[in-house]
């Protein structure tokens, strides 16, 4: 009973973060650093709601909680299409991320970064971050 | 008297105490074992949660600096300040910062905080109003200064010293991806524990490394020491640099295990006792059950051992032990019987053997008893004498070895007495020497038979016929002698004339046989009387003796009637001969009582040596000669020619 009910969830949570999305590149915390020292304007996307922003974000992040205006504000920050993107979100539980790439891979974005592993992952490496 | 202190009693006895005093003190033990396990158990489990909690608060106080310090980061005055390399500025936002109460620093204690550059040096500095500058611990800049690559952006701990002051100092970096300076946050250490007395719900008490108090509960003094029901766990925290940073102590509220071990432990000894007390009691029960029997047996073993019957009257005893004793009492009782029946056979025995003994002792005849090997056995008193010796020396000697027996008279044969046994129940004619004279014996021989036909030994009688022998040889000498005149008889001087023919008829010799008569016996035999007429007799025997030779035979036929046998001899010699003897008789004469006696005989001689010849007829044809010379006047010898 107990398999019944567990079983079908993790497929949906499985499902809905995918471990590697096409022609983005999947980044650890560690890596993040590594590519923001060879790349200046990288552009740090924060996919998370704003409760969960309050707990703690990579500096110069920018808020996009919101996946439908991503495109639209993109589109105002980020004028270059080829603007490196970094996406986090949550952890690797959290599908928001994934989400918010394939919206800006949509919205032609073609070099985009992914933090897998998202907020969780970065803090529990003890890098730092910034708190409101 | 160490055996008898030592007997099966007292060491039951001491034993039993032993054994009650074993299981009492390893009661005890166990008791005492478990209480101390169950406390050092508990003590572990209080020490553990003191450090688990221990280590959550440092770790708790370490993230609350790290969000002081990623909260300051966002301050526009710090940011601003930070920005514009205006070391003023950023003191003052450091100050501020630090001037802010204890609530809005989310629960922390600060007492500096530094901002460092990229190599570790300080750019600003804040400290507690209370405390002196503090450059902070040279662990972590250490630490700052030699991280490179992403490390640089890593947070950097220690738990840290300063004149006995713990403190705990994090260091992060401003900037997320590109450090652009350090933020350094020290903070007290003691302060974060306070809340653990609610925590953990036991009075605490905090030490430094000099072991000065920092904190302890409000109850602590009451408690803490000597009331038994509190135990006190510590745990230390250690600083970085491996000296002791907190020392955190609890007092562990152990009444209720106090109050259940006790009762415990009550129940248990109560049980205990109750056991010991009934084991013992039963063991001794046992022991006594078990020592009466033990007692009646030794004590009626010891008057068996002085020859007495006693069997045990014990009639209250377990069922086994009553068997084991009714079979004791029988084998007792049936000793006595065997006992007593031994000592009635032994009697009738004596009694027999006794008799047995009077009866061979008054035996005249020796009896002798020897074994299969021909070993004395017995000897009575007959045999004694006649083997001379005691019947314990003879005992053991074998008789064959001890006396030589003879079959012989002139001891030529030696006897073989073991051959001889084999032809029993017969009189045996034997001879020994003893003292140079020989004995002759007559002995029987009885095989002493056994139940298995087999012979162990014979009885021998022997009888002592020497004096017999020598008797019924001397009448056997006297049958052919004349007792008076010592002569031939008659029948001996026949036995000489039939002898003599028998040589005759062989050789074809000539004998002469002669007949001599008194003239005057029945004179001197009536007037004289019969004792002057043996004189008579004896003294003319002698006479006619002294003149004839050894190889004549001379004898006394009737009353006063001789006879001589002359062998080979011739008729005129042997008248010479009668001649000269008639004449001796004539001379000799015969004195009786002063009283002289003219003594004449007539003779008669007749030659003989044919085996037709009879005596009889020759001793008739000399009677009838001789009447004829006493009739022609006596003193005269006439031939007989046949």
């Amino acid at each position: 009973m107990l398999l019944m009910m567990v079983v079908p969830r993790l497929w949906a949570s499985g499902s809905s973060v995918p471990a590697n999305i096409p022609g983005v590149e999947t980044l650890s915390a560690q890596s993040l650093i590594l590519l923001a020292q060879g790349v200046d304007d990288l552009k740090l996307i924060d996919a998370r709601l704003a409760e969960d922003r309050s707990s703690g974000y990579i500096e110069s992040a920018i808020a996009l909680p919101d996946p439908d205006s991503i495109c639209a504000r993109l589109k105002s920050s980020v004028t270059n299409k080829d603007q490196a993107l970094v996406f986090y979100s949550n952890s690797s539980n959290c599908s928001r991320s994934s989400k918010a790439i394939n919206k800006a891979l949509d919205c032609g974005y073609t070099r985009v970064y992914w933090l897998r592993g998202g907020f969780e992952e970065w803090r529990r490496s003890d890098y730092p971050y910034l708190l409101e | 008297m160490w055996q008898k202190l030592f007997g099966i009693k007292v060491i039951s006895l001491l034993g039993l105490l032993l054994l009650a005093l074993l299981v009492f003190a390893l009661a005890v033990f166990t008791i005492d074992n478990y209480q101390q396990l169950a406390q050092q158990g508990l003590q572990q489990s209080a020490r553990d949660l003191l450090r688990l909690k221990s280590q959550q608060h440092l770790q708790q106080l370490y993230d609350k600096q790290k969000q002081f310090a990623y909260r300051l980061q966002t301050e526009p005055g710090f940011r601003a300040a930070l920005q514009n390399t205006d070391n003023q500025r950023l003191q003052e936002s450091l100050q501020l910062a630090l001037g802010r109460d204890q609530s809005r620093l989310g629960g922390i204690h600060l007492r500096s905080i530094l901002v460092r550059d990229l190599d570790g040096e300080i750019l600003a500095a804040s400290h507690a109003q209370s405390s002196a500058a503090y450059k902070g611990c040279p662990l972590i800049i250490d630490r700052v200064k030699s991280a490179s690559g992403t490390q640089r952006l890593k947070a950097k701990y220690a738990l840290c010293h300063d004149q006995a002051i713990t403190m705990a100092e994090v260091v992060v970096a401003v900037g997320s991806l590109r450090p652009r300076a350090y933020l350094h946050v020290i903070a007290y250490l003691k302060d974060e524990f306070h809340g653990l007395q609610a925590e953990i719900g036991m009075p605490v008490k905090l030490q430094n490394v000099d072991q000065d108090v920092l904190f302890q509960s409000a109850a602590w003094d009451d408690l803490d020491g000597l009331n038994p029901d509190y135990l006190p766990v510590s745990y230390t925290l250690y600083a970085d640099d491996n000296i002791p940073g907190i020392k955190v102590t609890a007092l562990k509220d152990v009444s209720l295990f106090n109050q259940l071990d006790a009762q415990a432990s009550f129940k248990t000894m109560t049980v205990v006792s109750a056991a010991t007390m009934s084991l013992l009691f039963l063991l001794g029960l046992l022991l006594f059950h078990a020592f009466k029997p033990v007692e009646a047996v030794r004590k009626s073993a010891g008057l068996r051992l002085n020859g007495r019957f006693a069997p045990i009257s014990e009639p209250r005893l377990p069922h086994e032990l009553q068997e084991l004793v009714s079979a004791y009492n029988v084998m007792v009782v049936e000793q006595e019987d065997a006992a007593q029946k031994q000592q009635l056979a032994e009697l009738e025995l004596r009694r027999e053997r006794d008799f047995i003994s009077t009866t061979l002792d008054s035996i005249t005849n020796a009896v002798i008893v020897i074994d299969a090997q021909m070993h004395i056995r017995l000897a009575n008193p007959a045999a004694e004498a006649l083997l001379d010796d005691k019947e314990e020396t003879l005992k053991d000697y074998a008789l064959d070895e001890l006396v030589i027996m003879y079959t012989n008279r002139s001891a030529t044969h030696i006897a073989n007495l073991k051959q001889l046994l084999k032809t029993p129940h017969q009189l045996i004619n034997l001879f020994f020497q003893r003292d140079d004279m020989t004995i002759e014996l007559e002995m029987m021989a009885s095989p002493m038979v056994d139940k298995e036909t087999e012979e162990v030994g014979h009885v021998l009688i022997f009888k002592d016929v020497t004096e017999d022998r020598k008797l019924r040889r001397k009448l056997h000498f006297e049958g052919l002698q004349d007792a008076l005149t010592g002569l031939l008889n008659r029948r001996a001087f026949e036995h000489r004339f039939d002898a003599m023919i028998n040589e005759a008829e062989v050789t074809r010799s000539q004998h002469i046989m002669v007949y001599i008569n008194l003239d005057q016996f029945k004179l001197v035999n009536d007037n004289s009387g019969s004792e002057a007429g043996d004189e008579l007799l004896k003294k003319v025997a002698k006479t006619i003796q002294d003149r004839v030779r050894k190889s004549d035979s001379l004898a006394r036929l009737g009353s006063d009637e001789f006879g001589i046998l002359f062998p080979y001899a011739r008729t005129d010699a042997a008248e010479k001969t009668v001649n000269e003897i008639l004449r001796l008789i004539v001379q000799h004469g015969f004195n009786w009582q002063d009283r002289e006696f003219h003594i004449t005989a007539s003779a008669s001689l007749i030659e003989f040596g044919h085996s037709n010849d009879r005596f009889a007829d020759m001793y008739e044809q000399l009677m009838d000669a001789c009447l004829q010379a006493k009739q022609n006047g006596g003193n005269q010898c006439v031939p007989v020619y046949s």
